[in-house]
């Protein structure tokens, strides 16, 4: 009998680097897909902190700060990238970007997603500018 | 269940490992779970069946294989929760739900975090992904409604191949790391050091010499080489056994006839040995340390503080000498991630700048 020794933490960061990898590649919402990969850097974040502690050096734990900082950038371009790609097709489904696939690779099976319908596209909504309040009418004017 | 199916259940477990098993049955209880075309969700017993099992199994193995201890005991409540939680995120239908099982698994992350000594690290990691990149990603679900359920969302790419891909490699890496830590090679056996030095500490009073070598040094009771063994077998200090008390293979205390010699190589041992427990009690490294960041990553691993549970010791004062090692050793490195924030922050921006009022497709 023992305590808890490195292999423990490491299985763990095997097991969460596995369940991400598998939302990376399966799932189709794209915010679960970006999630997915979180979920794996949480996994190489543990393994990074049990070698330090088994180590007895703190150089794993700034490597995870450095993690921490390019998931921060990675969270402001996917949002960016998100929201962009959803107004050009109004889904969140990667699959409809397929046509970026390259030319000898066969398409996903899901032709019939590839359709858009135009029934559902609705406006983004547009935020008034900041500090004026938006007029409506029969507003009474009581500002 | 039969008895028959109980026998080749049981036959089963035993051909595959109880670790195998276990992560069959996580394989089966994600390829279930996860949302395919044509599953309604009457499958959800058997899903949460198959993956409880395969949890109570593996916190069955890890109880089996360590000493009881509130440190075990975290650790499973917070691999637990944060493995549901990741399991969760990946068969949930609803993002939105998903962001928030996330949010879970970072929390629980967070106990990890703090069991393996990164108070620092725990809060920043819980301030930037539950406070800041989960509540973005709820903010963008609700600019992004959908006002139908989505294909997206309820049906996956090739779910058996991917679940298959997964588990294959969490078997993978499972199977590497039980072949590489067979035993507690990271266990130092600091009992074994104390009965050694208390029986030659009595010892040492013997005047007789063939009752002195009976006692300590002849067959199984030779003490040097029972505290090498104690010591781990090799490294820093089986070394300055080797060198001090044994002179490189001079001394040979079970040869020798001359009871002074043995008795000063004894005291040395002693003294060896006393340096040794108090070596590892120390709350801070003795000497230079490599920019306040602990243990010197060259050194060998007998030669690294260790802590009364014999794992290395960290930097007492874990914070601020992480906070030194960032803005020393790694200045270029902060300011270059500096940069890069900088950097995404322009280009997120630039990214969305121009928001139509009319969608042109």
């Amino acid at each position: 009998m023992m305590v808890l020794d490195l292999k423990a933490y490491l299985v763990l960061g095997a097991v969460l680097f596995a369940l991400g990898m598998i939302a990376f590649i399966s799932r189709r919402n794209m915010i679960t897909m970006f999630l997915g990969a979180e979920l794996m850097l949480q996994g190489v974040a543990i393994n990074f902190l049990a070698f330090s502690r088994f180590r007895g050096n703190l150089q794993g734990q700034s490597f995870v700060l450095f993690i921490l900082s390019v998931a921060a950038c990675e969270a402001a371009i996917a949002m960016a990238l998100i929201v962009i790609l959803y107004r050009a097709k109004r889904s969140l489904d990667v699959s409809k970007w397929q046509d970026l696939r390259e030319e000898d690779l066969e398409p996903n099976e899901d032709l019939e997603i590839m359709a858009i319908d135009d029934n559902q596209i609705q406006p983004m909504p547009i935020l008034p500018v900041a500090g004026r309040r938006p007029v409506k009418e029969g507003d009474a004017s009581h500002v | 269940m039969n008895n028959e199916s109980w026998i080749y259940l049981t036959n089963l477990s035993l051909l595959f490992g109880l670790t195998n098993l276990s992560l069959l049955l996580g394989w089966l209880s994600i390829y279930v779970a996860l949302p395919k075309r044509g599953s309604i969700g009457s499958s959800n017993f058997l899903c949460y069946g198959f993956g409880f099992i395969s949890l109570l199994i593996a916190g069955a193995q890890v109880f089996r294989e360590y000493s009881f201890n509130p440190e075990l005991v975290l650790f499973c409540i917070f691999s637990f929760f944060s493995i549901v939680g990741a399991t969760l995120l990946v068969v949930s239908k609803n993002p939105a739900r998903g962001a928030l099982a996330f949010a879970l698994t970072i929390s629980s992350t967070g106990g990890i975090f703090l069991l393996l000594a990164a108070p620092f690290v725990m809060a920043a990691n819980i301030i930037v992904y539950a406070g800041a990149i989960v509540v973005t990603f709820l903010f963008l679900l609700m600019l992004v409604k959908q006002h139908h359920a989505d294909l997206a969302d309820t049906e996956c790419r090739e779910p058996f191949l991917a679940s298959l891909a997964g588990f294959a490699l969490m078997a993978t890496i499972v199977s590497i790391l039980t072949a590489a830590f067979p035993s507690n090679s990271l266990t130092v056996n600091r009992g074994e050091v104390e009965r050694v030095l208390s029986e030659t500490k009595v010892a040492l009073d013997i005047s007789n010499l063939s009752e002195l070598k009976v006692k300590v040094i002849n067959g199984d009771s030779y003490v040097v080489s029972r505290l090498k063994n104690a010591f781990g077998g090799s490294g820093y200090w089986v070394e300055r056994i080797e060198v001090e008390v044994q002179k490189n293979g001079t001394v040979l205390l079970n040869k020798s006839e001359n009871i002074d010699e043995i008795k000063s190589a004894l005291n040395l041992m002693l003294d060896i040995g006393t340096e040794y427990l108090k070596n590892k009690a120390l709350l801070r490294p003795e000497g230079p340390v490599a920019s306040n960041a602990g243990a010197d990553p060259s050194l060998p691993l007998a030669k690294i503080r260790k802590d009364k549970t014999g794992r290395p010791a960290m930097p007492a004062d874990n914070t601020s000498f992480l906070g030194k090692l960032l803005f020393s050793d790694q200045l270029l490195a902060v300011e270059l991630v500096g940069l890069l924030l900088l950097v995404a922050t322009i280009g997120a921006i630039v990214i969305v700048r121009k928001l139509p009022t009319k969608v042109s497709l």
